[in-house]
């Protein structure tokens, strides 16, 4: 099935009178991560609970593997794993025994290999048979993330999975999607508000704004083709400035010197020329340009 | 389906405490059995026959049916409160089967609980009570009194159903369970008293056990002055069929539309 993994045409969906998704259109590839990115209120959730046949759309299409999720229900939602916003469980069974409630929701019937392979791919298996109201957040989000894995699905879709999580929580959050994706060829699909995060796990960006597509773009293509902004530090910024000038716009920010809109390919040549001049640097921070393209893109409103 | 009605037999035993529910209940009226048997003046203790239908009156007729409510109402309403009903509803099941299966096991967890209590209730009062000369064989009586039992079951399942998936609330299938169970005799009076005829209301139809010939089982209702419908048994049967047809189907009709939110 050469299908796309998640097509999503022209949907919209409306909460009484107020329009909330406006013709979304969007396509994942298979085997990608991607980020899918909005301000508070955007609509991501409502997107999301429709992906996985939550709320009934008014307008347009989804199709899962070629699958539509209207007509071919079945189909199309057992090619896809979910965690919608938080990780409910039930708190008064094992972790254990909620995992092998939701496998007898599928079929075919999911081993008890299957179970324990990914009890151990999200490193549980030291609580799997304590009761889920024993467990931490991180916890319990892996718990979810294992039982949105139970039948092999095509497409995961995380509604901010990083909630909660501490920061090892969310290095070990981004391995599993990464091993996912590549040995796997999982189509992984990751609602969140870190943007640093976002940089360092997703391939892919989609941002939404109310309700609407704003863009999609590779994050691999951005960050050397894209501009982006370096601060620079030194004993003494005022030697920096003639320096840094030859390059681009520069900028003073509390202690730092700001070179806006240079390509990142710059940065080591600007290193080089510094220290052939016999200028010191203390630091050279290369700054989030997803924040910046974010911020841009969704008129300056905080993530 | 049958792991689907497997899933919710286990979640009702750790939600609805039946563990606790069965020990604290069958302790009790094993105490109260004795109680009665051993502390009450001689000629005040009741026959075989009579403890017997009591005790069914009381746990099948109401504790039972009152705890049914609550398993099967619950079985909905606490998915949706501890939001659960996501990963319900995002598995590749027809909404319809995961209500099902509720409704289902729902009903057999009752089932079984009747059998478990009714087991106890007849040799209670066999061993602890002279049955000597009583009216009818007390266990086809046993038997008999749970079978007009059953259509009374389905009916308030039904209801647990609809208000489950409506009002998203246990507690207002609890209040009105004792609405029904109190205003409906009201009601039928007061139907009676205007000389309407109350046959088409559900709740005299629910006194199956006005139909039955077995005379400890009507002694009971003519005790309680319960009036049934009167207008046969078919007729009753059909009446509670047509209602919790028509209850379930808002029920599964309005969980299979909405939104989850
Ligand atoms: N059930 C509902 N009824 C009415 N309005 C709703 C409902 N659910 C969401 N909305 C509205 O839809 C809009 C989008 O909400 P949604 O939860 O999809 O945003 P989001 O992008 O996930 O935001 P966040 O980043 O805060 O999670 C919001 O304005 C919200 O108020
Ligand atoms: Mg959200």
């Amino acid at each position: 099935m050469s299908a796309k993994p998640l097509v999503i045409r022209n949907l919209s969906k409306s909460f009484k009178t107020k329009k909330i998704i406006e013709d979304l259109s969007f396509e994942l590839d298979k085997g990608k991560i991607y980020g899918f990115l909005g301000p508070n209120g955007a609509g991501k959730t409502t997107t999301i609970r429709m992906l996985v046949s939550l709320l009934h759309a008014d307008q347009g299409e989804i199709t899962v593997n070629g699958f539509d999720l209207n007509t071919e229900r079945s189909n199309a939602l057992s090619r896809i794993g979910a965690v919608v916003e938080n990780p409910e469980m039930y708190n008064l069974m094992s972790g254990m025994q909620n995992l092998n409630h939701f496998a007898r929701m599928h079929k075919p019937k999911i081993s008890e290999e299957r179970i324990n392979e990914l009890v151990e791919f999200v490193e549980l298996k030291g609580a799997i048979h304590d009761k889920v109201k024993t467990y931490s957040l991180g916890m319990k989000q892996r718990l979810g993330i294992a039982q949105a894995l139970l039948h092999k699905p095509n497409v995961l879709i995380l509604d901010e999975p990083t909630n909660g999580l501490d920061p090892k929580g969310i290095r070990q959050l981004r391995k599993y999607l990464r091993t996912l994706a590549r040995d796997e060829g999982v189509t992984v699909l990751v609602s969140t508000h870190l943007l640093s995060e976002t940089e360092l796990m997703c391939d892919e960006v989609l941002i939404i704004q109310d309700g609407k597509f704003v863009k999609q773009f590779s994050m691999d293509e951005d960050s050397s083709e894209q501009t982006v902004n370096a601060l620079f530090r030194g004993p003494s910024n005022q030697e920096l400035i003639p320096l840094l000038e030859e390059f681009g716009t520069v900028e003073e920010e509390e202690k730092y010197i700001v070179v806006s809109g240079i390509q990142q390919e710059q940065v080591p040549t600007i290193i080089q020329t510094a220290a052939e001049r016999g200028i010191l640097l203390y630091e050279v921070i290369l700054k989030d340009t997803l924040e910046d393209q974010f911020l841009e893109l969704t008129g300056g409103e905080s993530a | 389906m049958n792991s689907l009605i497997y899933n919710e037999l286990i979640k009702t035993w750790y939600r609805n405490g039946v563990k606790w529910f069965l020990t604290v209940l069958i302790g009790l009226y094993i105490i109260v059995a004795i109680s009665l048997r051993f502390f009450l003046n001689e000629n005040s203790i009741p026959t075989a026959g009579s403890f017997l239908l009591t005790s069914q009156t009381f746990i099948n007729g109401t504790i039972l049916l009152f705890y049914g409510v609550i398993i099967t109402t619950s079985s909905i309403t606490s998915e949706f409160h501890k939001g659960t009903i996501k990963q319900l509803a995002i598995r590749p099941i027809p909404r319809f089967k995961v209500l099902a299966s509720k409704l289902i096991s729902g009903f057999i967890s009752l089932i079984s609980l009747m059998v478990v209590f009714n087991v106890i209730i007849y040799l209670v009062s066999v061993l602890l009570f002279d049955a000597s000369n009583a009216s009818e064989s007390l266990l086809v009586t046993t038997l008999t009194s749970c079978l007009y039992q059953i259509p009374v079951y389905v009916f308030y399942l039904a209801l647990s159903v609809i208000i489950g998936t409506l009002f998203k609330s246990t507690t207002i299938a609890v209040v009105l369970f004792f609405v029904i169970d109190t205003a409906g005799g009201m009601i039928t009076g007061l139907f009676s008293m205007l000389e309407w005829n109350a046959s088409y209301f559900i709740y005299p139809n629910l006194m199956l056990e006005v139909y039955s010939d077995n005379t400890l089982i009507s002694s009971q209702t003519m005790q309680g002055m319960i009036a049934g419908s009167g207008e046969g048994l078919l007729f009753s049967l059909t009446i509670i069929l047509i209602y919790s047809l028509a209850l379930g189907s808002i029920g599964f009709y309005r969980f299979q539309k909405q939104d989850i939110a």
